[in-house]
């Protein structure tokens, strides 16, 4: 398989920004109110040196993960390594289905059933899978270019809707440092899910463009977040704001064009589908794939439907009720995304900082 | 490939079939063997006959009556022997060989071969060729003759434009080659000539421009073609449905075409045409999806106006893929969308309607298309008239009777009329089937259903290829410099590059600062 620039873009911005649009703000505006758009904008630093961390790896590594676990710790170690990435992935595919699932049952499809709407995105996401990794990639290249500037549209007609600067005011006041901390945090753990790029990166057929792809995928989630809050917090207030579960989809309700178009919510939902189905496919896809590689299977597919059944029965035991999946998640968040997607990482990284470089040869195969 | 295929593992010990012989020196076994072979044949012309005065010699004429061109055989074939022969010192021709003298002298055709077997003679004259053999001599003289009556070149039905060439293929192979030679005059644009259906022997074009083609699609579209072994070949789709990278698929891998320019501007661009003899349709590969929406007019207008048209055809497709769906989703599930006095409107229009919005479109699609249906399928004079009056009165009656509400007739009407503004008949046929679908999914899960499906199809559409060409391309895998000629038209003189396809020889379409041009 080969991957092209913008495919590499749009894989990146479909593993970190879909959840994170509907969530970040929230935890934005509980942790530091009407400041919570300064977290954001300092989380720029955190993520940047994730990213240099994750194409310094990239650039040390022979192989792509999961097998470059097996090169940086060890045969053993790494497949151990390896096989909790596989629950790892398979988690974050349940929380995301199932918070998704919580979002439209509540607000687009009251008293549908949570089992037959899992059921219907499961086998969207299956048929995705069974099509092989170019059909996927290439639909994430649709979501992207059919969402994103959708998504901008939606926050610059939401910002003049009720807008007032005074709710940002004071700027900085009634901070408390260890929660702005916090929030940068989650800000960084949350762009960390893109760390399956380790994989991707790997098959790029323009390896020369990683940085730059890289560079462009994290302006765009940060620039996101950064717009989602900042207009939340303008648009809502930020105590208003802290009571919702969902701001950004209040914000969105409240986008009234001409007097006519109103209530546009669930054209938000619907384009946000793409978003989500792109997130379940993508962590689907690597803990299939990851299996694969960490077992040495000849084939990821014949997997897919086994790993349907698990993941639906996941979705739905994970949590009794929404306000349950949130607490889980904050977890997940806090401690998975920090354990698998940020410190194994950073390991890795000053594992790689004592290799030698890559080898000529290896480099010209790896571009070729 | 042979006229009647000889089955495998045929003993060596049975008796050789006629059309297995080789001509034979004897005159009369092959009259024998032809006559066997085309028996039950009415429109057989046989003619033996003898020439020369003191050489006698016998000869055999064969053709078939209404493919050959009687008056050219009469005038250069029989008057030849049996008259201008007779002129020719006896003595003179006798130390020479007959045939050869014939071959050189006589038969003044310009397309003039020689044949071996009796496979060939009935090959040839199946193809309007006429066929002469003569007694001594285990050879045959072809003599081109072909001449049918055929439908003169016309604007092609289906493909109507207001700029531009309206010259359309016709059923006439020979004829579809000439005006596509007449364009591109180039000894690099080839017509390679294949023969295929064992028992139609239906001759087969592939065309392209060497130097610009790339190499190994062409080579694939060959083997492919090559591999079909059916009865009988009589219009492009038969081997279309053969050559499709995938064949359980509504969507179509192929570009269907009858219109000349639109094959050569295909043809420039590095793409390979099939033609068959009889059909005048013209299959155009690869393609790709988004290519449907471009009409071939827009290269012969300005590049704004044509700019905006296309955008307004991606805008019809979208209204003929989703409107109805739409509406039902809207009506059903998130009528709050709707404005408060539309909603009123609309609600007041449904009053006293006994079904549902869902089934109520789905009725209404139904009865449109059979209409549209029923209008092609009805005799020219009177097809339009009944469509159209069938659906203003089964409309009004429909609305009248408070089987279906106004709102409802707008909308599958406005998709009707979107739907035609879809220039390729293939992609119109993806928006009709679809539609239906999208309809189901409305009715069943509002805008989410609409989302799935629409999620599902582009799914299907991007694992698509048509010769290794990525279905979505340009869009996915995403091309910026593509795209600039896919939602709007670029500019002639912006066209630097053909469309890129894997492996193109030439991709410089125009001098440029940068380069020479190709």
């Amino acid at each position: 398989m080969k991957i092209k620039p913008f495919q590499l873009y749009c894989l990146l911005v479909v593993c970190s920004a879909p959840v994170a649009y509907l969530e970040i703000s929230r935890y934005m505006n509980s942790l530091l109110a009407h400041n919570g758009w300064l977290a954001v904008l300092a989380a720029i630093l955190p993520c940047f040196i994730f990213m240099l961390l994750l194409i310094q790896i990239t650039r040390k590594s022979p192989q792509p993960f999961p097998l470059l676990l097996e090169d940086y710790l060890g045969t053993w170690l790494g497949r151990v390594v390896g096989c909790s990435y596989i629950l790892v992935f398979i988690m974050i595919t349940a929380i995301d289905l199932r918070f998704f699932v919580d979002f439209i049952e509540t607000h687009v499809v009251s008293g549908t059933p949570l089992s037959v709407l899992v059921g219907v995105l499961l086998l969207v996401g299956l048929f995705a899978l069974k099509s092989g990794f170019n059909a996927l990639i290439r639909s994430f290249e649709l979501v992207v270019l059919i969402g994103l500037p959708f998504v901008f549209i939606i926050l610059i007609l939401a910002l003049p809707q009720d807008m007032h600067i005074s709710n940002l005011l004071p700027i900085g006041s009634m901070m408390r440092i260890d929660h702005f901390m916090l929030a940068v945090l989650l800000m960084t753990a949350i762009f960390a899910r893109s760390m399956p790029v380790l994989t991707f990166a790997y098959f790029s057929d323009d390896p020369g463009k990683i940085g730059s792809t890289f560079t462009a995928s994290l302006a765009s989630y940060w620039l996101l977040m950064l717009l989602a809050t900042l207009i939340t917090t303008l648009t809502l207030g930020a105590f208003s704001a802290e009571l919702y579960a969902f701001p950004t989809f209040i914000m969105v309700t409240m986008i009234n064009i001409g007097r006519f178009f109103q209530n546009i919510d669930i054209l938000f939902i619907s384009i946000w589908i793409l978003g989500i189905y792109a997130s379940i496919s993508f962590f689907w896809f690597m803990s299939l794939y990851t299996c694969q590689q960490v077992f040495r299977l000849s084939d990821y597919r014949y997997l897919a439907a086994p790993s349907s059944l698990i993941i639906g029965v996941l979705a739905m035991q994970i949590a009794d009720n929404i306000l349950q999946l949130f607490q889980t998640r904050l977890f997940f968040v806090m401690v998975v995304y920090g354990g698998f997607f940020i410190l194994i990482p950073s390991i890795l990284f000053i594992i790689s900082l004592f290799k030698p470089s890559m080898p000529e040869a290896i480099l010209s195969a790896k571009a070729e | 490939m042979r006229y009647i295929n000889k089955k495998a593992g045929q003993n060596n010990e049975t008796k050789t079939a006629p059309i297995d012989l080789p001509i034979s020196k004897s005159l009369q076994d092959n009259i024998d063997a032809l006559s066997t072979l085309l028996t039950g044949c009415s429109d057989v012309v046989m003619k033996p006959f003898t020439f020369g005065q003191e050489v006698k010699v016998d000869g055999f004429l064969i053709y078939f009556d209404g493919l050959a061109d009687r008056r050219e055989v009469e005038e250069n074939i029989l008057k030849s022997l049996t008259v201008e022969l007779n002129m020719i010192p006896q003595d003179e021709l006798s130390q020479v060989n007959v045939f050869d003298y014939l071959q050189q002298h006589l038969v003044t055709m310009a397309e003039l071969k020689t044949l071996a077997s009796i496979q060939e003679v009935c090959e040839h004259i199946s193809s309007g060729d006429t066929v002469l053999l003569v007694n001594g001599f285990d050879r045959g003289l072809v003599a081109g003759t072909r001449s049918w009556q055929t439908r003169p070149i016309d604007a092609p039905e289906n493909e109507v434009v207001i700029f531009g060439p309206k010259e359309g293929f016709t059923e006439t192979l020979r004829f579809n080659t000439a005006m596509l030679r007449r364009r591109i005059k180039s000894s690099n644009f080839k017509m390679e000539h294949m023969v295929m259906g064992r028992i139609t022997k239906t001759d087969v074009i592939i065309g392209y421009i060497d130097g610009i083609v790339p190499p190994a699609m062409l080579e694939e579209v060959k083997q492919r073609l090559g591999m079909i072994d059916i009865d009988g070949v009589l219009d492009t789709e038969y081997l279309a449905e053969f050559i499709a990278d995938h064949r359980t698929t509504i969507f179509s891998q192929f570009e269907h075409t009858e219109k000349v320019d639109r094959v050569c501007a295909h043809v420039l661009e590095g793409r390979i045409f099939i033609m068959v003899d009889g059909s005048p349709m013209v299959l155009v590969l690869p393609v790709s999806f988004p290519r449907y929406w471009l009409a071939p007019e827009d290269y012969y207008i300005h590049f704004i106006p044509a700019s905006l048209f296309r955008l307004l055809r991606f805008t019809a497709f979208c209204i003929a893929l989703l409107l109805p769906s739409l509406y039902v989703a809207v009506i059903s599930y998130h009528h709050e969308m709707i404005p408060t006095a539309l909603l009123l409107t609309i609600v007041a229009a449904r009053q006293g309607v006994p079904f549902p919005a869902f089934v109520e479109a789905l009725l209404l699609e139904a009865t449109f298309e059979l209409l549209r249906e029923a209008g092609l399928r009805l005799p020219r004079a009177i097809g339009p008239a009944v469509s159209i009056v069938g659906a203003l009165i089964i409309g009004d009656a429909a609305v009248r009777a408070g089987l279906v509400s106004t709102p409802m007739v707008v909308i599958v009407a406005f998709t009707g009329i979107a739907s035609f503004v879809t220039p390729s008949y293939n992609a119109g046929v993806i928006v009709r089937i679809a539609r239906f679908a999208f309809l189901v999914a409305a009715g069943v899960l509002g805008l989410l259903g609409i989302m799935i499906a629409l999620i599902i199809m582009l799914i299907r559409m991007v694992s698509l290829s048509s010769f290794g060409l990525p279905y979505m391309e340009p869009i996915a895998p995403f091309n910026w410099r593509e795209m600039s000629d896919i939602l709007l038209r670029r500019p002639w003189y912006r066209t630097i590059r053909r469309p890129y396809m894997d492996g193109m020889q030439n991709i410089v379409r125009q001098k440029s600062k940068e380069n020479t041009g190709g």
